[in-house]
């Protein structure tokens, strides 16, 4: 998606959390807590939300670039603020508030790629809510039978785990995520 | 939506096939785009769930490094703990609560069971304006009816005014809240008569006499003369808006 893009210097934060070093780790939050800090508490959150809010943020950036190769073609802080800023907008309308939140006043600068890159991953992570609501929704068996399979054990070895023939776990497997599929199907843009 | 062998497309994305199965239900993929994307759904629900049902070793290893910093640049102060704005957390029963608690206390408000001469209480109910200015004689009095009168302890103040107005009994002032007292013990004759003077007179207090003339006949729930009175209030009158509000009422 983004390889014509050149990639921001500031993709070494995200290396950082790709790599687990602490250092940058430390870095980040030297440098970017307080403004999300501030951001958070202007909007009737409490210093521990903003903790909750900041810390989330940085492990959905780590799974974006982890598993959907996310590579920052903008500056980081604007877009860990945006990250930020949506999580918390969700977070109010979880707990039923409808305060419009002012925007953290850095974000005027920030550049269209900064939006964009916000906006995929809060679609990954709305996507990736409903498909584990609708996992939930499965049967025990299924979802024993789903969970296990997409370990990373060998499915020869599931199966035996289980007491099923090889054959007989695929065959339910295949079933248990078409039913899956379906419900999540059905309730796509609910 | 279309129904497609769940089978195959598992044995797809397993790698199952052989080559000439895969060759084909690739072209049937080309063909079909619900096809394919029933596919490319099939493969998203596999990875997504993958990573969000086994987080794997990296993810935990970052959690802890972000975790163990988190106390190092926040405190653990919860909305709860804060001082200065204290936001109470609304969820649907507290919403559903807190309107049953308004919806309640407007019923009781409006219908106040409790309250026998309901109209009136509402509407006479007055406090005096305390004035602060030590020292004088006269301030010693003024303050010491004014408190009575605040207390509802109106048998009380009435000599104190008495005591006032005889010093200066042209008083418009005194004499309103005099003549209020009078009617709160009882002595509506006595009350009506100051009011009438007050009435006649030209003070600011002209209105709030035609005012408290109508409720010493609320008092007495005599409707008409009660609405006589508070027709004499003109619109640019502070008591206005509650004459009016009364008037609809009786």
């Amino acid at each position: 998606m983004t390889e014509t893009k050149i990639i921001h210097t500031d993709q070494r934060y995200i290396n950082g959390l790709l790599q687990n070093d602490s250092s940058l780790v430390r870095e980040i939050y030297q440098r970017f807590a307080g403004k999300v800090k501030a951001h958070i508490m202007q909007n009737s959150g409490s210093e521990n939300d903003a903790a909750d809010i900041f810390q989330e943020a940085l492990i959905d950036i780590f799974q974006q670039a982890e598993h959907k190769g996310l590579k920052l073609t903008c500056p980081f802080e604007p877009f860990l603020l945006l990250v930020c800023k949506r999580k918390w907008l969700n977070e109010l309308k979880k707990r039923g508030r409808r305060e419009v939140t002012k925007d953290p006043e850095d974000l005027y600068a920030a550049g269209e790629d900064a939006f964009a890159l916000a906006e995929q991953m809060q679609l990954q992570n709305d996507k990736a809510k409903l498909f584990v609501a609708m996992f939930q929704k499965l049967g025990e068996k299924c979802r024993e039978i789903i969970s296990k399979c997409l370990g990373n054990k060998p499915q020869e070895e599931v199966a035996e785990e289980l007491g099923l023939t090889y054959a007989y776990l695929r065959k339910k497997k295949s079933e248990c995520t078409a039913e899956l599929v379906k419900l999540i199907q059905t309730n796509q843009g609910i | 939506m279309k129904e497609f062998d769940h089978d195959m497309i598992d044995r797809y994305l397993e790698g199952e096939m052989n080559e000439a199965e895969r060759m084909a239900f690739e072209a049937q993929m080309q063909e079909d785009p619900d096809l394919k994307n029933t596919v490319e759904l099939y493969r998203d629900v596999n990875q997504t769930l993958k990573t969000k049902l086994h987080p794997g070793e990296k993810e935990s290893a970052l959690r802890n490094t972000v975790s163990e910093m988190r106390g190092d640049f926040f405190s653990e102060e919860t909305i709860e703990d804060r001082p200065t704005v204290k936001v109470v957390r609304f969820n649907r029963s507290r919403w559903i609560a807190a309107v049953a608690a308004v919806f309640i206390g407007v019923v009781m408000f409006v219908w106040a069971p409790w309250k026998t001469q309901d109209l009136y209480q509402q509407y006479a109910d007055i406090q005096m304006p305390t004035f602060v200015e030590r020292g004088t004689p006269t301030n010693v009095l003024l303050s010491r009816a004014t408190a009575a009168f605040n207390d509802k302890k109106f048998a009380e103040a009435i000599p104190d005014f008495e005591e006032l107005l005889k010093n200066d009994p042209k008083n418009s002032f005194v004499q309103l809240y005099y003549a209020i007292a009078l009617l709160e013990s009882g002595k509506t004759d006595r009350s009506r008569q100051q009011l009438t003077e007050l009435y006649n007179g030209t003070s600011l207090f002209k209105y709030d006499a035609a005012y408290y003339m109508a409720m010493s006949y609320l008092k007495e729930k005599n409707n008409s003369a009660s609405k006589d009175w508070l027709n004499k209030i003109p619109a640019d009158a502070g008591l206005y808006e509650k004459a009016q509000g009364l008037l609809k009422k009786l």
